[in-house]
């Protein structure tokens, strides 16, 4: 009787196996493969039904048959899972060709920012000449006549005041003509040596085409116990260098500051012509960029500094002249009208 | 300066570079003589032409029809209007292809039918007639001159080169031909022509034999011998006064000035060629003697060019008995002045202090070539021979009798001591290796006196010397002049370049630069553009921005207003009803309108357009958005990161505890500046549920401004609303003129008003013509100087699960909704994450309650545990019923 229960029981599951397969194999899905799976080997399966009635079996036949339905179920097992993912890659790949994207459409519009060419030069200038330890000042603009000229050597009615045309807003104040004044500043304030450098909003009573009556300088100050003309000459010559690539020369020519002596204009090779001579610098293959020179004794004196123990030199720049070759901008009156098409030209 | 090459050319031989001034102009530039332009003067086309034939036209009464000969059997036809003339005349005949000033190009044309093949010229259309030769007719020649040859080739040569060359102010020797020349005779180490100094010479041929005297008549007195160190002249009998010869009114004519007559042009003469300004008086007009001495205040001058101008007393004036005769060093006047019919004249050279004539030339506003030179300085060495240059050329070409009695009073000035220099301090401030002998030879070119000699210094001997200046250098004062001196002839591509590096511990950037590039980069990054504007604004156009009560009214009649934006700004008034407001307004006037009482004008502006110095970033960030909404963007956002200016009246006490006014003056500033970002924002898309709203920048705004807060790591700050319908103790609320009063808030950081954003006023809109949506935000960021924070405190980072919430309610539909938000906040707690408004709808169901849904997203997550159903259970209602009890909102 045993025996033929075995027998029995061993007809029932082959069947049940025969049609498990054969329904995994028309499932068609992979859902579905999991949805019959559950049906043919889940806790509530008929699988389960059949397994209990092992227990009719001979105690001494149970282990054996137990070997041969594992392996049944294991057959069934693999079977499904080689036809799960078979199903699962192909439904994934059907999906993935459905969902193809048209990437020449734009992505959502984002508002770009961006800084002012003034700016960026200032922070780039800012930048060199911290590597050479110099630190930022600045200072206001309205300045008192003393800061802004007694101190810098230029006396009341001497007539290198002519040289800069000044906004006066009483007898004593002015709008600053120059970043000069910082220098003074510092000065008084510190102790040497020291290197800064004055970024800063200037003004000039003088509006025509080439000239802005609001336009940006940068004053550069070094005060040590022995500075020289190539000092400030090699200096300048590192600045140009790194804006504006290492085959730029610097050229000094003679000039005349009242604060310092010996002074010079200091022009730099045209980046954009490397001096084969362009209309931006007017075909003279150098590009005008500011005044330097050593400080007068005066001016160091002015300010309580000992002209017999240290030495300085000093230098400006004209910012917006940088920028114009720096980035081609073709004329200086672009950079006060703040025109949106102007401005999202640069970054950040 | 302008320079005539000719000129120049006869003191030193330039011809080497007749052809190619480029090579003067770079030698020049390096120099320190900057040479701004050059031009070629030329007469083209021009020749002497001898009428052959004079003949009525045949068809205008008014011309005549001659034949002209050219050069040799060559005659033009010719249509002339003049009647100055016969036939056998030699005249200017200016063929095709002459270009005459004006310009006038000529070329062959018919003139009432007949040919004419070129024109008789004047001294007129040349641009060379002095004002009575105006209308003069045709400039005829001398009939000896040979027909046929150039015009320009007349008087030893017309033809010339121009240049105009930037002299610094410490360069007033070479504000003269001749002083330039000597200036060129150092730089090209060549002499200069001893011809050139024989004008002196002749002078002494001339004057021999010369005897009127004048002495009895009059005399002349300085009574200000600290302003005038040098005062000569002479008198000249019966001259003629009269047009001057045609070179010298080329010459003029080339470098800028105007022909006038012949004594006036010999004084520009010696001006332009010597450096000495000169005046010359008619001698009849004097009385008695000739002062020089201060002004009587409230005196009355009339100027050479008719100008009355009232005298202060601190004036120094040339005088006679009767009263001021001229402006010393600045201009004459008109009632001593040369006439067409003056017959006695007094020449005057002399020199006056520097400053002092640049302070009366600028008292007055007049600049004229004369206090020019004086206030860059006229050495009173060379007064008299300068004198007598212009002496010998009166007699010249205008004859006369030479006074015998000169007048010079001179106050020598001491003798400047020489200057000590070494060869090492030349190579130590300029970095490189000098030759002494070279320096030595240079300073000899400069026209120096030299003593050299060596000093022991320890072991080494040095070289050094003493250098005495020629007395026409005096911006030669110290060794560091000396030096620049030598680098500038020796070149200054000579001095090597060696980096130099601060030799100390880095120190910090002021907080001032750290702070804007920070606050731009922010702003950059969150999309705005920075701006920059003038810092200073037309009164008017910022008063009518931020004046309070001034706006409306004048900006309605100004724009022809029709009312529709005053029905809009009822609907904004309906929005938020005073109930509900939260935080009232602090109660004291604001800050900007403070501000306002109290603004900073420029005494001397380009225009009204730029009178004031700005209270405020709007207004010029207003203009910039309207502006570049005309240009076609329609969408944008600027800011600005600039100052604005107040003047802040001076403590009484502060007076008092600084010891001078001076000194008070050089220290301390009265002005104001304050630091300022500010924001506008125009045009934006719509999406989400901003669908149903139109005015959305004002967010745009919101959200920059508290990204930066957060980045400067200010998390303790309240936005503030503020209506019209709110009082001050001292009135209304100020709310700036041009912001949407109902669109306003205001950033108030430990109670303090740092900022607003408000949208713009609906009638600046219709009145500027804007159509988009236009927000605005001034933040004063002065604040953030110290709270400058590097970096934020570092969070530790939970490792437990986040969850999400949504909580609808239904809101009051005129209650601040966001204001529920910090509520949840705090009723939270810190396992709060984050809390967004998720959603906001109205439809007819919320509506009948006069309510909207607002949903809210909560994100929590627990730094402790994991956060169970339990426990979001126990939020949820302690926070719903806290929500309805402290806000007029019920759960949907």
């Amino acid at each position: 009787m045993d025996q033929n229960n075995n027998q029995k029981l061993k007809d029932k599951l082959k069947v049940f196996f025969q049609s498990a397969e054969q329904a995994f194999q028309l499932a068609g899905n992979s859902s579905k493969l999991y949805e019959l799976k559950t049906r043919f080997m889940g806790s509530k399966s008929d699988l389960q039904k059949i397994m209990k009635e092992m227990k009719n079996l001979a105690p001494e036949e149970k282990p054996i048959f137990g070997k041969w339905l594992n392996e049944k179920k294991q057959a069934l097992e693999e079977s499904y899972l080689s036809l799960f993912h078979r199903l699962k890659k192909q439904e994934l790949e059907q999906r993935m060709k459905e969902e193809v994207v048209d990437i020449s459409l734009p992505g959502p519009s984002k508002n770009q920012g961006g800084l002012h060419p003034v700016q960026l030069i200032i922070q780039q200038t800012v930048n060199i000449f911290k590597s050479l330890g110099y630190s930022v000042r600045t200072g206001p603009m309205i300045e008192s006549d003393w800061n802004n000229f007694q101190a810098l050597n230029i006396p009341i009615n001497h007539p290198s005041r002519d040289l800069q045309d000044t906004f006066y807003i009483d007898s004593d104040h002015v709008l600053r003509t120059h970043t000069s004044p910082i220098q003074v500043r510092s000065m008084l304030a510190e102790k040497p040596p020291l290197a800064i450098l004055a970024p800063g909003k200037v003004f000039r009573r003088d509006n025509d085409v080439s000239h802005s009556p609001t336009f940006h300088q940068v004053e550069g100050m070094f005060i040590d116990r022995h500075v020289s003309m190539a000092h400030l000459k090699g200096t300048l010559s590192y600045f140009v260098k790194t804006l504006f690539g290492s085959n730029t020369r610097v050229r000094f020519r003679s000039s005349y500051f009242p604060f310092t002596e010996p002074s010079a204009e200091y022009d730099c090779s045209c980046p954009i012509c490397e001096r084969k001579g362009c209309s931006m610098c007017q075909h003279s293959g150098w590009m005008e960029i500011g005044g330097c020179g050593l400080m007068h004794p005066k001016v160091l004196a002015l300010s309580h500094i000992n002209p017999e123990k240290w030495e300085g030199f000093a230098f400006g720049l004209g910012v917006e002249r940088l920028a114009i070759v720096y980035y081609g901008i073709p004329h200086i009156k672009l950079f006060l009208e703040n025109d949106i098409r102007f401005l999202e030209q640069f970054s950040y | 300066m302008k320079f005539s090459f000719n000129s120049l050319s006869n003191f030193i031989n330039l011809k080497d570079f007749s052809n190619i001034s480029n090579e003067l102009t770079e030698k020049l530039s390096s120099c320190g003589f900057e040479v701004e332009e050059w031009t070629k003067k030329e007469y083209r086309h021009l020749v002497v032409g001898e009428i052959k034939e004079k003949k009525p036209h045949p068809s205008a009464d008014r011309l005549s029809l001659c034949q002209v000969q050219s050069s040799s059997g060559k005659t033009h036809s010719i249509v002339c209007g003049a009647t100055n003339f016969r036939e056998g005349d030699k005249a200017i005949l200016a063929l095709p292809g002459a270009v005459l000033p004006g310009p006038l190009k000529i070329k062959v044309q018919k003139i009432r039918g007949e040919v004419s093949e070129g024109m008789l010229v004047s001294l007129n259309e040349l641009g060379l007639a002095s004002l009575e030769e105006k209308d003069s007719g045709i400039f005829l020649l001398p009939k000896e001159t040979a027909t046929g040859i150039d015009f320009a080739s007349l008087a030893g040569g017309l033809n010339d080169t121009i240049f105009d060359i930037n002299i610094t102010p410490n360069r007033a020797d070479c504000l003269s031909h001749f002083g330039m020349a000597r200036e060129l005779s150092c730089i090209l180490k060549r002499p200069l022509k001893t011809s050139s100094l024989n004008e002196k010479t002749d002078f002494r041929l001339h004057i021999n034999g010369a005897g009127v005297s004048t002495k009895k008549k009059w005399s002349v007195e300085v009574r200000q011998p600290k302003l005038c160190s040098r005062y000569a002249g002479r008198a000249i009998y019966g001259i003629n006064v009269q047009p001057s010869p045609l070179w010298l009114k080329i010459y003029l004519t080339n470098l800028g000035f105007k022909s006038i007559n012949n004594i006036v042009d010999i004084t520009n003469y010696i001006l332009i060629q010597w450096g000495q300004p000169l005046h010359a008086f008619d001698l009849d007009c004097l009385k008695d003697k000739i002062i020089v001495d201060y002004s009587q205040p409230g005196e009355i001058f009339k100027t050479l060019d008719n100008q009355e101008i009232q005298l202060t007393g601190k004036e120094l004036c040339i005088r006679d008995g009767k009263g001021p005769l001229a402006l010393a060093g600045v201009i004459g006047g008109v009632s001593s002045g040369i006439r067409s019919d003056t017959k006695n004249i007094f020449i005057e050279s002399a020199c006056f202090d520097p400053s002092h004539v640049r302070s009366t030339a600028k008292a007055f506003n007049i600049e004229t070539d004369s206090s020019y030179l004086f206030s860059r300085g006229v050495p009173s060495e060379s007064t008299l021979e300068n004198l007598h240059r212009a002496i010998v050329l009166v007699q010249k070409w205008a004859g006369g009798e030479v006074s015998k009695d000169e007048y010079d009073f001179w106050k020598k000035s001491s003798k400047v001591r020489p200057i000590k220099i070494q060869k090492e301090d030349l190579e130590r401030r300029l970095g490189m290796d000098v030759s002494f002998t070279k320096f030595q030879d240079w300073m000899r070119g400069l026209g120096c006196h030299i003593q050299t000699g060596e000093e022991k210094m320890g072991q080494k001997m040095m070289e050094r010397a003493e250098v005495s200046r020629p007395f026409f250098r005096f911006d030669l004062n110290i060794k560091e002049d000396l030096i620049e001196e030598y680098a500038r002839l020796e070149g200054y591509d000579k001095i090597p370049e060696t980096i130099s590096y601060l030799n100390d511990f880095p120190k910090e950037d002021q907080k001032e630069y750290t702070l804007s590039t920070r606050v731009a980069r922010i702003l950059a990054h969150e999309g705005f553009y920075q701006a920059i504007n003038h810092s200073f604004i037309s009164q008017k156009f910022s008063d009518s921005f931020l004046k309070r009560g001034t706006n409306i009214s004048l900006v309605l009649k100004n724009s022809g207003f029709k009312g529709r934006a005053d029905q809009r700004m009822e609907n904004h008034r309906k929005i938020i009803p005073e109930r509900y407001k939260i935080t009232s307004f602090p109660k004291s006037e604001s800050a900007i309108e403070n501000k306002m009482n109290s603004p900073v004008f420029i005494r001397n502006p380009l225009s009204a357009e730029y009178n004031m110095m700005r209270l405020s970033l709007a207004p010029s960030l207003f203009k910039n958005a309207q502006q570049s909404i005309r240009h076609g963007c329609l969408k944008g956002r600027l800011f600005e990161i600039g100052k604005i200016f107040h003047f802040s009246h001076p403590n009484k006490d502060d007076q008092v505890a600084s010891s001078t006014p001076t000194q008070r003056n050089k220290t301390k500033n009265d002005y104001k500046e304050n630091l300022h970002l500010g924001l506008v924002a125009w045009g934006q898309k719509k999406n989400l549920w901003e669908k149903n709203q139109d005015r959305f920048c004002i967010y745009d705004l919101k959200t920059a401004v508290n990204i930066l807060l957060d980045n400067f790591c200010i998390f303790n700050y309240e936005w503030v609303s503020v209506t019209p319908d709110e009082k001050s103790n001292s009135g209304p609320i100020y709310i700036p003129p041009f912001i949407h009063p109902y669109q306003y808030m205001v950033l108030k950081v430990r109670d303090k008003e740092m900022a607003y954003i408000g949208s713009l006023n609906p009638i600046y809109a219709e009145d500027y013509k804007v159509r988009e949506d236009v927000a605005l935000a001034e933040m004063d960021i002065q604040f953030l100087f110290d709270k400058i924070i590097e970096k934020k405190p570092f969070q530790l980072l939970s490792p437990f699960p986040v969850v999400e919430r949504d909580l609808s309610l239904l809101v009051p539909k005129d209650f601040p909704a966001g204001h529920i938000i910090q509520g949840i906040q705090r009723l939270i707690g810190p396992i709060c994450r984050d809390v967004e408004i998720f959603d906001i709808y109205e439809n007819e169901k919320t509506l009948k309650n006069n309510t909207r849904s607002v949903t809210f997203r909560l994100t929590l997550q627990s730094n402790k545990k994991t956060l169970g159903e339990d426990d979001l259970k126990k939020l949820q209602d302690r926070l719903t019923k806290d929500l309805l009890s402290s806000y007029p909102v019920k759960l949907r």
